[in-house]
């Protein structure tokens, strides 16, 4: 059975590596994208299940992405999680309003991340 | 019974007629004593009824030459006046002859009730000659240059009374004008609808546009205004006509050239055919740079907020490397570096509320300045 794919599109790169390795331990595939150009046109390719989204990104932010993918057909429905710093984390309404179906607040905890992810997946018996 | 009325002021005749006619009198009303005099050659006169002050023969005039006419001395003569009223006047018009002095204004009523009364007596009795006494022409003369003389006195302080109380509010107008806040101008509306000439300016308004008065009087709006604004004078005239008053932020043009921003208040106004328009001008120099200035620091909190929020995330990220690291480490140092990490976060989680605050101060300062747009991008 083909793993369960997930896009993260984050620019930092210790942050990537991090996330990366905690997904991919837990049997998930992680495809990479170090900018909203990048992440969109990936997750139209590559269609994956859920979208890890970082707030913090240089040229279009977070909240342009999020509103971006909720327009192009295809990709409208994928979940996406928002990962923030707390000073973002305030504006919780304003990411939900621009799309995202949820929201993780930085620094990231390798102890519970992933299974802040888990419940988000469409279609949990499939896996 | 015909009833010869003399007044030069048409409103008391016509209410000496209205109220005469209304009792069954006809009248005959002329403006002074030279036509009472061709009227009683032609009419029957039963009775006279003579304002003092008139122009060409006065009423002491007329009265002495009706009372020392054998054919009209039988007429009786009623002084009716509002100006001659010291005793010294009703003694001189007695002498003349006259058979009643009545003081303006008088109860319509007790008017009448008075006339009746005299044209009821028997004619014999009424002449009036029992309380005449024929002055000789330098006695009458004398008399009569006083009381005119008396009178003229009178009226000049009377009109002196007038025209400082005239002169007073006239200043207090011109103070109001001048000592304003703001500049004024008034101008004329062409008959075509066109802002034309200042006709009036004060002494802010020159201030304002660096032109003397009689300079500005020379010039028209379209030369105090920008092209800019006065390329809107056919929306302004619409609006004018439509609501009378305007108000806008609006621009002038000095006589240096410099453009002034200005708050401007109009109002138009009509004085038969003419047309004009009454111009408020407020100087908002100060009040646009202080909106400039406070824009600018609403763009500097935007992007400390910013760098902030930048930063917060910065040093988080690298906070997750190292707690991903200790969660696998046997290291017995492990939990020291994970307070480390746990502290660290709280300082930037205060850095974080600060930023939170400085939001809302931004928020209330947009609010209270009804700023909409402040970005250079917008």
């Amino acid at each position: 059975m083909m793993s369960r794919k997930i896009l993260v599109i984050e620019d930092n790169e210790q942050n990537m590596y991090l996330m990366h390795f905690l997904l991919e331990s837990h049997g998930y595939t992680v495809i990479e994208a170090e900018n909203g150009h990048i992440g969109i046109q990936k997750a139209i390719d590559e269609n994956p299940e859920i979208i890890l989204l970082d707030i913090q990104l240089p040229e279009m932010d977070g909240y342009e992405i999020a509103g971006i993918i909720r327009k192009t057909p295809g990709i409208d429905t994928i979940p996406i999680i928002a990962v923030t710093s707390y000073a973002m984390a305030g504006d919780k309404e304003r990411i939900l309003a621009a799309g995202a179906t949820d929201y993780i607040e930085k620094p990231i905890n390798p102890a519970t991340f992933v299974s802040q992810i888990a419940p988000h997946f469409p279609d949990r018996d499939q896996s | 019974m015909n009833v010869l009325v003399i007044d030069d002021q048409f409103i008391n005749r016509y209410l000496l007629e209205k109220l005469l006619t209304g009792y069954g009198y006809s009248v005959i009303s002329v403006e002074d004593g030279v036509e009472a005099l061709e009227k009683l050659k032609t009419e029957k006169i039963d009775l006279i009824i003579s304002d003092i002050l008139l122009p060409r023969m006065d009423g002491f005039q007329l009265c002495r030459e009706v009372k020392q006419n054998p054919e009209y001395n039988k007429i009786p003569f009623i002084f009716y006046t509002a100006a001659y009223t010291e005793q010294k006047d009703r003694e001189f018009a007695e002498s003349l002859g006259a058979d009643r002095f009545i003081v303006k204004p008088t109860d319509p009523t007790e008017f009448i009730t008075i006339i009746r009364d005299l044209v009821q007596d028997i004619p014999e009795e009424l002449s009036g000659t029992h309380k005449t006494i024929i002055l000789g022409e330098n006695e009458y003369l004398s008399e009569h240059n006083k009381r005119l003389i008396h009178q003229l006195e009178k009226k000049l302080t009377e009109l002196e009374r007038v025209n400082k109380a005239l002169r007073m509010s006239e200043k207090r107008y011109k103070d109001l004008f001048e000592y304003a806040n703001d500049a004024i101008i008034l101008h004329e509306i062409t008959p075509t609808g066109e802002f034309g000439r200042i006709l009036e300016a004060n002494g802010v308004a020159s201030e304002l546009l660096g032109y003397s008065h009689d300079e500005l009087l020379l010039k028209t709006m379209a030369e105090i205004d920008t092209a800019k604004q006065s390329a809107h004078y056919p929306e302004f005239m619409s609006s004018l006509q439509m609501k009378k008053n305007l108000t806008f932020e609006g621009e002038h043009l000095t006589k240096e050239g410099n453009v002034i921003p200005v708050e401007i208040s109009a109002h138009l106004y009509e004085e038969n055919v003419n047309r004009f328009c009454l111009v408020i001008c407020r100087d908002i120099t100060f009040r646009k740079r202080a909106r400039g200035e406070l824009k600018q620091a609403i763009i500097q909190i935007d992007e400390n907020l910013h760098q902030i929020a930048t930063i917060g995330d910065e040093i988080r990220n690298p906070l997750s490397i190292i707690m991903s690291c200790c969660e696998d480490c046997e290291n017995c140092q492990k939990n020291t570096v994970l307070d480390a990490v746990l502290e660290i976060d709280s300082f930037i989680r205060r850095l974080d509320l600060g930023s939170i605050d400085s939001e809302k101060v931004r928020n209330v300062l947009l609010r209270i300045n009804g700023i909409k747009k402040y970005r250079i991008d917008e």
